[in-house]
């Protein structure tokens, strides 16, 4: 008997116990999720209007999204710049949240409102994902503290696009785990079609796809329904790439290519990319400075991070994969983002939950197979969501002051409506002025009246802006600030206007 | 595996979807077509032209006046320098006036302030007794706005009064060129918000009744560059070159240069081979590139990037047979034995080394 069916028969016969151990019947669990799913649910929907505070990337979807249902795929126009559609992002996410908004309403809330739908749904496929590796039982133990998590309850309450791109993924993973119990090469291609779509999505999903290889290393059976799996993955890709190209690089005009490499080159660190987090004492200062209510969480990736590496030196010690074979697809899945998102040099808080999502169901169901007794266990998972639903509960009051908002409510009332601004990328589509950005303020020289500057730890516009927007600043005069903890917002009166 | 075959087919057929959807159909006409050789907006037709070997000019400005006494000894040291070191065929005497603001028809000199005629002619005496051309270049500037006290937003209520205020402060400076046969007066630089003025004709030619020599303009880059430049009506064209580069600090030379290249590569070469740069500057500071203009901007000194983009920009003069660039600046109080610290000078820098190699390359 070789060492994979070994562990797959010991996996086999630890379910088997745990089904005669376990008196709770599976409709019980069931129920008992649905409740925790429930709750969760609804601690990302309470006060969701009001924080947290308007994000960056929030205002940009949501001008795309407004823009689609008026027939353009693009962000608020600029002044002076050649129209360009919006596909830094591939369309899919602004398609279905326009599509959302004809149903609901075309505000901020409502793309939340859609997020926290979509995430509900990434945690009963997580939760299903689970069932099927652990059993019921497991999977329910595992997935109160990731539902309950912190930090993932206050990004997940934000529309990111991750939200979506998530539940594509999951479902990818689902979708390969049930191919390999039940292997057929077109279980195996169904699962490369959703993994496929996860990077079609978002380019960031495609770490779906090396998740998948990391895990085939590690199991090292159903090569042939894995080929099968890459091929459909990379035919879909293609099939995307081609018909992209096809739509929107118009002649002397490529849209999709250019915006496409400007977003390879800021992964490869080949273009820089304002907001990102360049070093891991960048990231610590924000974590300190920023995000200090997200200590639990921070401590709990820790402890599965190190669980991990664990686990990768007992496979170093052994020799082989055996170790990791037991929780091969969550292992992979997390090593797959600790990799690729650690390496890439675009680091959005977002991004986080790529990998946190994969990490904690590493290591609760790591917790949850461990050799002590139920109510250790128990209390370990029960102290980390009452830390985390804790200073989840602090964040909602700290994070209210909108200052995005009160920037869009001071332009709309007090600048007039033809009054050009030199602003920053979001700040521009929330505002209806016409608007130049800070990069190339150039078309504004001589028109622009105001501008509205922004300033975070990561990022501020005096360090964004060129030499037109610095000559522009000459004498400008400050009018109004908005600063709260996601960053400063300040409106000032150029000379001149 | 004939499942697989009509699937990958039903993605192809996909993927050859036609149709630009969410494009609005202004956005789908095509490109209009552009060629090397849009020109700029002309306000003459082009005067006839041979082209010469570029001439290497350094300016000598001089930011207040001083007594003759002063003028002769200073003058005598940086006109050697720039004669002798820097090995330039030409020296660009700059000198300042003065607007109380920017929306105000006043321009005067100031005691302060101006450079006197005499001291003026002192010098261009000196830098023809070195032998080097001289050309004249006033500014003006709004010193009410200290932070951007920049010509080119100046916005006479009454231009006509203006240029008439303007050529009065001239006048003696004009009349001392004629005398002094110095090469070229460029009249002014940068006038952005008057640049498309009409005045600009009757001015020209008024100096031209006094001063025979060439009359030309600086003009600010983006009123140089076409589709959208609009050429004052001058029989030879100025330009002062101070665009913001997309280059990394450490960009090598060839990048510089291309770079450099490409910003006039959709100009028209009769006009480029008309074209002199007349003022071109970028401190010894490390990101200098992306802010050429801000030269007093403090940062961490790094001398190749004054010496690669005073390379570049000799090699685009060659390049497209221009007639002659004038780096900006030399202080005329300067000393250039025991040169500045700050980032803006090139004086006793690898620049100065740069500038002196544009003399071999212009030949």
């Amino acid at each position: 008997m070789s060492a994979t069916a070994v562990a797959v028969t010991d996996q086999r016969a630890e379910l088997a116990s745990q089904g005669r151990a376990g008196r709770v019947r599976p409709w019980v669990v069931v129920i008992l999720f649905a409740l925790v799913l429930a709750a969760g649910t609804a601690l990302r929907l309470w006060k969701l209007g009001t924080s947290p505070a308007w994000q960056w990337d929030e205002a940009v979807y949501w001008r795309v999204a407004v823009n689609v249902r008026h027939g353009m795929l693009s962000e608020h126009p600029l002044l002076g710049v050649a129209w360009t559609p919006f596909l830094y992002q591939p369309p899919f996410y602004a398609l279905l949240l326009a599509g959302w908004f004809d149903l609901t309403g075309a505000t901020i809330f409502h793309a939340r409102v859609l997020g926290v739908i979509s995430i509900a749904l990434v945690y009963a496929a997580a939760f299903r994902l689970l069932w099927k590796i652990h059993g019921p039982r497991i999977a329910l133990f595992a997935m109160v503290p990731v539902i309950f998590d912190g930090w993932l309850t206050y990004i997940q309450r934000v529309s990111y696009i991750e939200n979506v791109l998530l539940l594509i993924v999951v479902v990818g993973l689902l979708l390969y785990q049930r191919a390999l119990e039940r292997p057929s090469w077109h279980r195996f291609a169904l699962a490369g079609a959703a993994l496929a779509c996860a990077g079609v999505f978002k380019q960031t999903g495609a770490y779906g796809i090396f998740a998948v290889l990391l895990c085939w290393l590690i199991v090292r059976r159903e090569h042939k329904g894995h080929l099968v799996l890459l091929g459909v993955a990379f035919a879909v890709i293609v099939a995307y790439i081609v018909a992209m190209h096809r739509m929107y690089d118009l002649p002397g005009r490529p849209w999709f290519t250019q915006q496409s490499l400007v977003q390879l080159r800021r992964v490869l660190g080949l273009q820089h990319s304002g907001g990102t987090l360049g070093s891991p004492s960048a990231l610590l200062h924000l974590l300190a400075a920023q995000y200090r209510y997200f200590v639990p969480s921070v401590l709990v990736g820790l402890s599965a991070l190190v669980l991990a590496a664990r686990r990768l030196l007992q496979c170093y010690r052994a020799r082989n994969w055996v170790p990791a074979q037991p929780n091969a697809l969550l292992f992979s899945w997390m090593a797959a983002g600790v990799v690729i998102f650690g390496f890439s040099s675009l680091k959005f808080p977002q991004y986080f939950a790529l990998i946190l999502i994969p990490a904690y169901c590493f290591l609760w169901t790591e917790v949850a197979r461990w050799d002590c007794s139920g109510a250790r266990k128990a209390a370990t998972a029960a102290l980390a969501v009452v830390a985390s639903v804790g200073c989840f509960l602090l964040t909602v009051p700290t994070y209210e002051y909108n200052t995005l908002h009160l920037a869009q409510q001071y332009a709309k009332r007090h600048i007039p409506k033809d009054a050009v601004v030199v602003t920053e990328q979001s700040i521009g589509d929330l505002i209806g002025q016409p608007w130049c950005t800070v990069q190339y303020a150039t078309p504004c020289l001589t028109t622009a009246s105001y501008a509205i500057t922004w300033s975070t730890y990561l990022q501020s516009s005096f360090t964004q802006g060129r030499a037109a927007f610095h000559e522009l600043m000459r004498g400008a005069v400050k009018v109004k600030s908005f600063s709260g903890p996601v960053g400063t917002a300040t409106i000032w009166k150029l000379e001149g206007a | 595996m004939k499942r697989a075959v009509v699937s990958l087919a039903v993605a192809g057929v996909l993927a050859s979807a036609c149709g630009h959807p969410l494009i609005p159909a202004a956005e789908l006409k095509p490109n209009p077509v552009v060629t090397k050789a849009r020109l700029p907006l002309l306000s003459a037709p082009l005067a006839k032209y041979v082209v010469r070997k570029p001439v290497l000019g350094v300016d000598l400005y001089s930011p207040r006046n001083y007594t003759l006494a002063q003028t002769d000894a200073f003058g005598t040291r940086t006109l050697s320098y720039i004669k002798n070191v820097l090995h330039a065929k030409a020296v660009g005497i700059v000198w300042d006036y003065f607007s109380p603001s920017r929306t105000t028809n006043v321009v005067r000199a100031t005691k302060q302030g101006t450079l006197t005629v005499a001291d003026v002619m002192r010098l261009t005496k000196i830098a023809k007794q070195l032998g080097l051309r001289v050309e004249y270049r006033p500014l003006i500037f709004i010193p009410s706005h200290p932070k951007n006290p920049w010509e080119g937003l100046l916005n006479p209520p009454n231009p006509a009064k203006f240029f008439g205020n303007y050529y009065n402060v001239l006048r003696p400076y004009i009349k001392a060129a004629q005398n002094l046969h110095i090469s070229e007066f460029v009249v002014a630089t940068e006038m952005h918000m008057l640049n498309t003025s009409r005045l600009w004709k009757p001015f020209f030619r008024k100096v031209g009744l006094t001063y025979h020599g060439v009359v030309s303009y600086a003009a600010f880059m983006r009123d140089y560059w076409p589709p959208k430049g609009h050429l004052l009506p001058v029989r030879l064209y100025g330009m002062d070159m101070y665009r913001a580069l997309p280059l990394a600090a450490n960009a090598p030379q060839w990048r510089v240069t291309r770079a450099w290249e490409r910003q006039f590569a959709t100009t028209p070469a009769a006009v480029l081979m008309r074209t002199a740069l007349d003022e071109e500057a970028i401190a010894a500071r490390a990101g200098a590139y992306g802010d050429p203009p801000s030269l007093g901007t403090p940062g961490r000194l790094d001398q190749d990037i004054q010496v690669r983009w005073f390379t570049a920009a000799c090699k685009t003069v060659v390049k497209y047979h221009m007639r002659a660039v004038y780096f900006f600046k030399v202080n005329l109080a300067d000393n250039p034995v025991e040169p500045s610290k700050a980032l803006s000078v090139f004086e006793g820098r690898k620049g100065a080394v740069a500038i002196s190699a544009c003399a071999k390359l212009f030949g």
